[in-house]
């Protein structure tokens, strides 16, 4: 099911009929990073999908652990989601969670997503998050924002 | 003897135990020269259709008639294109990223994704030797989707003993390049030169080892070329002496050059050259819609024009040897040629035709839990008679046993294996699937392919999440397998577009006893 972390086990003897999995390096923790820092509640209220742009993300939350853009606005290719990804990482009383936001051509935030470190729903937030209730949904999956691209 | 043949890139039997034991040979196929692997009837067990077993939960590893045999995080950056070079008896991995940033541990600093560049002799225990940033500065310009290696020794005009890295430089921005690095040592890859800059759309390219011809995946607004759908046509240059790029001409599509007018056709997403010796290059044009397959007489391609720039309507019609357009739901992304095909059950009585030249003809899927578009499958397309290329048969994944399109991120064809390794040429294709992983099809007889094999990575820490917004938003974590390659052991390295890294397989079951004969 989506959204769910795997410890996998070590390295297997590569046997005639052999099946192995492999631990994947966690990448560096963000407080070990020059750019990233702790998150909070309170920061990650801040983030408005469809209003904050990745000024203000980066305002309120820092430097992201990671950026992807997968480039496709640009080449022209039929596409049909979101290019831009930002993620922070974070702790609350789950555990470890990544802060994932999709922004749009003109670098606004359009989802803003919180994906579990061990297993729990997947939150996507058209609101300020709330730790309490989160939802889920076909394959731990939620639909609460109806925004159409 | 030519220089590429006292410089065989070296064969490698099929592995027994997952890792291969060399042994010398005596051609050498694209990029490395002009040989194609002949094919021979019947070998291996006969055709028979298992029944692919579903695979298991979202966020479960599923294998079938494969097995992982090693892994690399690649710095949980997003991967492209993986290539794998036997470099001075070491095998490593040269893999291009889309644009982003992350940290690299190896120097505790964030960095534009460029090119990981992994040791992976000790298949069990791949070694990251180095990260070569993409561009600084802003996230829209950065990534360096596309890698080509050659060897100095292969190159006519090189330095021998040297190895060379050939890599977009940015992939979404308005001052792309294609540059060249000097990855003799790979844990210290050195800038040697800029081919070309001030392009945009640079994508996947290719580069005969042998010749040192390129066909650069590119456009720049100012030469005036037309597309639509993907921006982007080739820029040809010979890197004989990867130290003095020499500038051959552009190539499209009639209707794409700068003097043509009306509704131009698609960009091209990547070129495939046979080499010399076929003198064919293919092209797939659109990427996942629109598409259109294209067959280019490669002498005729690289000699027969006056304005290298802006070609005549005859000019750049004269090297199409023949084309197809696919429906408009599908799109060309990759076109690898499979020679010779001997077809079981055409042998007896008939006179000709019992071989027939293929190519395996790959779309692109586009959209996150398959919302707003059909299935993009690949096709087998005979085009034994080039002026007619003709559908044979379809590749393709179902939708169940699997739910991929309820799994997350994209569900569909990507890419196919881009290396004439002989044991596996004209048996099996191998293919991309977005978040159903690594496919392995028997083409043995390619009116008739037949599933044998999966490879299906359980999503990670790393793994980058993916969401839609068209019908409600959703996320979900899932692998999302983008290119696959082939190393000269036979084992199969699986780049994951999601951050998920690079997973590394060998053959079982079936599909070994396939490649092996037996």
């Amino acid at each position: 099911m989506g959204g769910r972390l795997l410890i996998l086990g070590a390295v297997a003897a590569i046997g005639a009929t052999g099946c192995a999995t492999h631990t994947a390096a966690t990448l560096p923790d963000p407080a070990a990073s020059t750019t990233a820092r702790a998150i909070t509640v309170e920061a990650i209220s801040r983030i408005q999908p469809g209003r904050s742009t990745q000024a203000e993300v980066q305002a309120a939350l820092g430097s992201p652990w990671r950026r992807t853009n997968y480039g496709e606005t640009y080449c022209g290719c039929e596409h049909h989601d979101l290019q831009e990804v930002w993620e922070y990482r974070g702790v609350d009383s789950n555990g470890n969670y990544k802060l994932h936001l999709e922004f749009d051509e003109d670098g606004v935030a359009q989802t803003v997503a919180k994906i579990p470190g061990a297993g729990g729903a997947v939150r996507v937030m058209a609101a300020p998050p709330d730790d309490t209730h989160p939802v889920d949904g076909a394959h731990q999956d939620v639909a609460q924002n109806s925004r159409r691209k | 003897m030519s220089k590429h043949q006292q410089n065989r890139v070296g064969l490698f039997l099929l592995p027994l135990l997952g890792v291969a034991t060399p042994l010398s040979a005596t051609a050498a196929y694209p990029p490395n020269g002009p040989d194609i692997p002949e094919i021979t009837l019947t070998e291996g067990p006969p055709r028979q259709r298992e029944t692919p077993p579903p695979p298991g939960a979202f966020d479960e590893q599923s294998q079938w008639n494969m097995a992982l045999v090693g892994y690399n995080d690649l710095q949980g950056r997003s991967a492209y294109q993986p290539i794998i070079i036997n470099q001075d008896k070491r095998e490593i991995a040269y893999v291009g990223h889309h644009a982003g940033f992350a940290i690299n541990p190896l120097t505790g600093k964030e960095e534009p994704n460029g090119t990981s560049i992994v040791d992976v002799t000790d298949a069990r225990n791949p070694v990251y030797l180095a990260h070569i940033p993409g561009p600084p500065g802003s996230l829209d310009a950065a990534g360096a989707q596309m890698v080509r290696v050659c060897s100095g020794s292969v190159l006519p005009k090189a330095e021998a003993g040297k190895w060379y890295l050939l890599r977009s430089h940015g992939n979404a921005g308005p001052d792309e390049a294609h540059e060249i690095w000097d990855v003799t040592d790979p844990r210290n890859p050195a800038f040697l030169t800029t081919i070309v800059d001030g392009l945009s759309n640079t994508h996947k390219s290719w580069w005969e080892c042998d010749t040192g011809i390129a066909y650069l995946v590119a456009n720049r607004t100012s030469d005036g070329w037309h597309q639509s759908g993907s921006n982007q046509h080739l820029k040809i240059y010979d890197l004989s002496n990867p130290a003095k790029p020499r500038y051959i001409r552009d190539f499209g599509l009639a209707g794409q050059q700068p003097s043509a007018k009306g509704n131009p056709p698609p960009g091209i997403h990547g070129p495939i050259s046979a080499g010399s010796g076929k003198n064919r290059v293919y092209m797939a044009y659109g990427v996942g819609a629109n598409g259109i397959f294209q067959i280019v007489d490669r002498e005729k391609l690289l000699n027969g024009f006056t304005d290298p720039i802006n070609p005549t309507q005859e000019e750049i019609l004269a090297p199409q040897k023949g084309f197809i357009n696919m429906s408009p739901d599908q799109g060309g992304h990759s076109a690898f040629p499979v020679y010779g095909l001997p077809i079981p059950g055409f042998q007896d009585g008939f006179t000709r035709l019992t071989r027939r030249d293929i190519v395996i003809l790959v779309s692109e899927a586009g959209a996150n839990y398959c919302i707003g578009e059909g299935p993009h499958l690949a096709f087998l397309v005979d085009v034994s008679n080039e002026s007619t290329p003709f559908p044979i048969s379809t590749l393709r994944v179902p939708q169940h046993p699997g739910d991929f399109c309820n799994k997350g991120g994209r569900f569909g064809a990507h890419a196919v294996t881009e290396s004439f390794y002989p044991p596996y040429y004209g048996k099996l294709a191998i293919i991309s699937w977005f978040n159903a992983g690594t496919r392995v099809w028997d083409i043995r007889d390619p009116f008739d392919p037949k599933p044998v094999a999966y490879f299906i990575p359980a999503p990670n820490d790393n793994t980058i999440a993916s969401c839609s917004m068209l019908d409600g938003t959703r996320c979900s974590t899932a692998i999302q397998t983008n290119n696959v390659e082939v190393d000269d052991r036979g084992l199969i390295y699986s780049a994951d577009r999601a951050g998920t890294g690079m997973h590394i397989l060998r053959l079982t079951g079936l599909a070994r006893r396939i490649v092996e004969g037996r």
